[in-house]
């Protein structure tokens, strides 16, 4: 602070700091001494008389010509400026109010683009950390197809690669916490390796995981990230060494991350070694591992790439079923983590950018039209010797006082705007509490502040010095032609890229209601879910877990108020789920050809009912289904038209089952030949399609089967259908899995629209906020036009005066005040449109149903527009006409 | 400078008149004299010491190794310096006295 102080008074006051600095600075940290033992608040409040003292002692002061001239002329200027503004407050309140906003904005935008995708990872060197995945051989470029790899390829690939240092792969592992009060689900990693070793960051007590901790054999232990460490064990040391009891398993905790620690994701309670068995580690068909690697030194990213090709090729030719299609995929972790929500974010950033972009614009033209005014003072200090640089300078530095002064408003309002829009942003962006007006977001905000400035001052300066002072001295203001090149080209720019914005805001505002317009495939309205994963020695055995699942489910369907009840390995629309090799046994593929791999759901009996998703053909599942009975299975229309087409004709409907042509009746299997989920199954119907990854995603393919065909299932997802509110029988339905079993906790209770809800909140959270982004730029681009037609209306009221004395009839003069502002106007939405058509190429992956470039949406926005600006332009043109010809002429 | 003197100016005579201080006293000899009615800061006592050095009201001299610590500046009031104290004294004592004459201020017993 007293640095701060010194520099501070060194600046402002360099007379009095030259000659008594030293004691200056000595006195001001006595004092402040003597404040700190009054309390921090009184410390606080004396350096900010302090401070403010010296600001006012710089203003006091008298110019000194022996000090440095620049400065000191500056000084002068800046003061001359806070005087000018200080006689016209509401100008400066305006602009000050514009500029607060409008940088305020940027800074919060900017802080979140800064914490998620601007800062590194804080591990050490995390620029050589690389998230190794597959990609699709055939699309190798689309990053969409990026997928997890089997413990077989993680090994062959750890062991073959020589260019990455270390590497480790891992899982998710959602488990329950029990014996520590209510059981508990925490988020952890599975760790095959030690990813924690490859990301190299120390643990604040006790140690990290080795490799030798994922030796089958080895005791379980369990690094716990620091919050848990805070919670559970209330920040002790002595956490180590104690006991969790994660998934029925008592593990011990061997250590603490540091705070604020996250790996890979955004919240992770715990990493354990995953200690596959041996024949989990050889298998080639099971893929949910990432590789995570650390580039061995002096490697560059293209040999570890080429290097990764070549393993890949090997082991495509060693196991072309497991791996023909797939590649290998090395990119930073850093860009990795961030991928989804990168392109969203820049669209952001590039949105609130536009909006002070017109924000300076239409400054630029207030103080235009206040330069104007000024012409007279201008020429006065032009004629008694100014010369044009130093006008220059005093009008430049007038718009950087205003500047500066809405950037430091800017970080006030964009602390509270980044805080808002954290607490206001769907759940799960990544690396979002990263995002803090940190020092760079201060030079951001000081550097746009800065060419906001430059922006909006230059021309009006530049405009200003340019004329011969006499010719300003001579002619009044009112005598001018009207025209106004620079502010035509301001207000025309302005709309141009308002029109940008509404057009993208369009874009999404369409996809959004064409998503929610979207049939789901099953009712969603008045059903509660909940999950509960069957965890613990109790559930080793597949009847016990089949017998709690249907245990729970008699339950439900019993409770006073439930229609249905049903239990499924996932709820719809939140994601693709488990999917496995979908293999017809009656058309057997060729040798070394990969099956396609389908999401399968593990159903209970009365599933589509309880989920009202509609049969087509043949028969639902029912109890006389599963392992005793003819195992069975259902699949959705999607998948029978994909494997069957012919049999979507309508003729053939009916036909004889049991043939090829026909998927009624076919016999199928899941997984790979030598790991079957089932040994097979007949198809006994089709059911309607259901999106199973999102409203907005067209995956539907899926197999249904019972939970008694595959008992290996253990999270499920309960639905109960409701004929009153659902969340009513939330207590009872924790009554329910609290009696089943005390030991199992159940997470994710809400009711089904709100889980529809949330799997669009990404796409409505980036609606409403481009679209508050383009409706602040339309309605400031207004103001723009309306401020350009009012100047232009009384520069030419001596014009229109005559006009109507020579008897203009009053809407003929309107008119043509009108349409010569839409003549503007009509350029600028030109402009707009073609920028329009070739940004919004940049959303196409944003939207949904609906094209960049879309023809309706152009339209749309365009109309909205021109109807804004022509609305602005009538404004002052009726007031042209109002006046009273013979006054505007008599004040000649 | 001219009368009127501005708070923090009459207050630096004032301490000052009695014998010779550097800043920091002078600050808490002007806080504890006023009760901390006038509490400057180190910007505002500077700046007003160096207006009154440059009018040749005060005059710098070395600390007397007494005081101890870090070797300070000590400011001793001069002869204009004392003179002009006593002016605006003087015209603060008739701005009194007519307010005593209003009845502003109860009148001396």
């Amino acid at each position: 602070m007293i640095r701060l102080y010194r520099l501070a008074a060194r600046l402002l006051l360099p007379e009095v700091s030259g000659r008594h600095g030293e004691d200056m600075a000595d006195t001001a940290s006595r004092l402040a001494v003597d404040a700190r033992q009054d309390g921090r608040r009184i410390w606080l409040h004396y350096w900010f008389s302090e401070f403010h003292a010296l600001a006012r002692a710089a203003w006091m002061e008298p110019p000194d010509r022996k000090a440095t001239p620049m400065l000191q002329h500056v000084l002068q200027d800046v003061r001359y400026s806070v005087r000018l503004f200080l006689r016209t407050p509401g100008v400066t309140l305006l602009a000050l109010l514009t500029l607060t906003l409008g940088i305020g904005a940027n800074t919060a935008i900017f802080s979140i683009v800064n914490g998620v995708l601007l800062k590194p990872l804080a591990f050490p060197e995390a620029d050589r950390l690389y998230l190794i995945q597959h990609a699709l051989l055939s699309d190798r470029a689309n990053r969409a197809q990026l997928g997890s790899t089997t413990p077989g390829n993680f090994y062959d690939i750890q062991r073959a690669a020589r260019g990455f240092r270390q590497m480790a792969a891992f899982s998710g592992a959602t488990v329950t916490l029990t014996g520590r009060g209510e059981p508990e689900r925490l988020q952890g990693i599975g760790s095959v390796g030690s990813v924690l070793e490859v990301v190299g960051v120390a643990p604040v007590l006790g140690r990290i995981l080795t490799e030798a901790d994922d030796r089958i054999e080895a005791p379980r232990i369990v690094v716990i990230n620091y919050d848990i460490w805070q919670r559970l064990f209330g920040g002790r040391p002595d956490a180590l060494g104690q006991t969790m009891v994660l998934g029925g398993v008592p593990s011990t905790v061997v250590g603490v991350m540091p705070q604020g620690f996250n790996f890979p994701d955004t919240r992770v309670d715990f990493w354990a070694p995953a200690q596959l068995a041996a024949a989990a580690r050889a298998s080639r068909t099971e893929f949910y591992l990432l590789i995570i690697g650390r580039l061995g030194d002096g490697v560059t990213p293209g040999a570890a790439r080429a290097e990764l090709d070549t393993i890949m090729s090997r082991l495509r030719g060693e196991f072309p079923e497991a791996n023909g299609t797939v590649a290998l995929d090395a990119q930073p972790l850093g860009e990795a983590l961030v991928a989804n929500v990168s392109q969203l974010l820049w669209l952001m950033m590039g949105s609130v950018g536009c909006v002070l972009l017109i924000a300076c614009a239409n400054l630029a033209n207030l103080l235009l039209a206040k330069a104007t005014g000024r012409g007279r003072e201008i020429g006065i200090r032009q004629a008694i010797g100014a010369s044009r640089a130093r006008v220059v300078r005093q009008l430049l530095v007038e718009s950087l006082v205003l500047a500066l002064l809405g950037g430091a408003g800017g970080v006030l309002a964009g602390t509270v705007f980044l805080k808002a829009l954290v607490a206001w942003l769907p759940a799960g962006i990544p690396r979002i509490g990263d995002a803090s007006v940190d020092a760079r977001v201060l030079l951001f905000t000081l550097a746009a502040a800065i060419v906001t400035g430059v922006f909006f001052g230059l021309a009006p300066a530049v405009q200003l010095a340019r004329r011969a002072p006499a010719s300003v001295l001579r002619n009044d203001a009112r005598t001018s032609t009207g025209r106004a090149p620079l502010r035509a080209i301001l207000v025309v720019g302005e709309l141009a890229v308002a029109l940008v914005l509404l057009a993208g805001a369009g874009l999404l505002i369409r996809s959004f209601v064409l998503m929610q317009r979207v049939d789901p495939g099953f009712g969603t309205d008045r059903v509660l879910t909940f999950q509960v994963r069957m965890e613990g020695p109790a559930y080793a055995k597949a009847p016990a877990r089949v017998a709690f699942v249907n245990r729970v489910v008699e339950r439900l369907k019993a409770l006073p108020g439930a229609t249905e009840a049903a239990a499924g390995s996932y709820a719809p629309v939140v994601g693709r789920g488990s999917g496995a090799w979908f293999n017809i046994i009656a058309r057997p593929l060729p040798a070394g050809t990969t099956p396609p791999a389908i999401p399968y759901r593990v159903v209970t009996s009365g599933y589509f009912n309880a989920m009202q998703i509609p049969l087509v053909r043949g028969r639902r599942l029912g109890e006389r289904d599963g392992l005793d009975g003819t195992p069975s299975v259902v699949i959705s229309e999607s998948l029978a038209r994909r494997f069957w087409p012919s049999s979507q004709d309508p003729s053939r409907q009916g036909g004889d089952a049991g043939t090829a042509a026909d998927p009624i009746g076919s016999q199928i299997y899941l997984g790979a030949p030598d790991n079957k989920l089932f040994a097979s199954a007949t198809i006994v119907g089709i059911v309607k399609d259901v999106k199973l990854a999102g409203l907005g995603s067209s995956l539907t393919d899926a197999v249904y089967g019972l939970n008694t065909l595959m008992p290996f299932w253990r999270n499920f997802t309960y639905t109960v259908r409701t004929s009153a509110d659902p969340a009513g029988l939330a207590p009872a339905v924790r009554q329910i899995v609290r009696e089943a079993d005390p030991a199992l906790a159940i997470t994710s209770l809400q009711a089904m629209t709100d889980i529809v809800r949330t799997s669009v909140a990404p796409a409505r959270a980036s609606m409403l906020l481009l679209t508050l982004f383009a409706g602040i730029a339309m309605l400031m681009s207004a103001v723009g036009v309306f401020g350009v037609m009012s100047y232009t209306v009384n520069l030419r009221a001596r014009e229109m005066g005559i006009r109507l004395a020579l008897g203009a009839r009053p809407a003929e003069v309107r008119r043509m005040v009108v349409a010569d502002g839409m003549k503007q106007a009509a350029i600028g939405v030109a402009i707009g449109l073609g920028g329009a058509v070739w940004l919004t190429r940049l959303m196409t992956t944003l939207l949904f149903g609906v094209r960049p470039g879309d023809p309706l949406t152009l339209a749309t926005a365009a109309v909205l527009l021109l109807a804004t600006a022509a609305l602005a332009c009538y404004l002052p043109a009726r007031r042209a006409t109002s006046v009273d010809p013979l006054i505007v002429l008599r004040t000649e | 400078m001219h009368t009127p003197l501005t708070t923090p100016v009459f207050q630096i005579l004032l301490s000052l008149a009695d014998g010779d201080l550097h800043g920091y006293a002078i600050i808490q000899d002007i806080r504890a004299r006023t009760d901390g009615e006038v509490t400057l800061t180190a910007s505002t006592l500077y700046a007003a010491i160096k207006r009154l050095l440059d009018g040749g009201l005060l005059q710098e001299i070395d600390a007397p190794e007494t005081t101890g610590g870090a070797p300070r500046r000590c400011y001793r009031i001069t002869k204009a310096g004392r003179q002009l104290a006593q002016r605006e004294a003087e015209r603060l004592a008739r701005a009194v006295a007519m307010a005593r004459d209003k009845r502003l201020l109860p009148r001396k017993a």
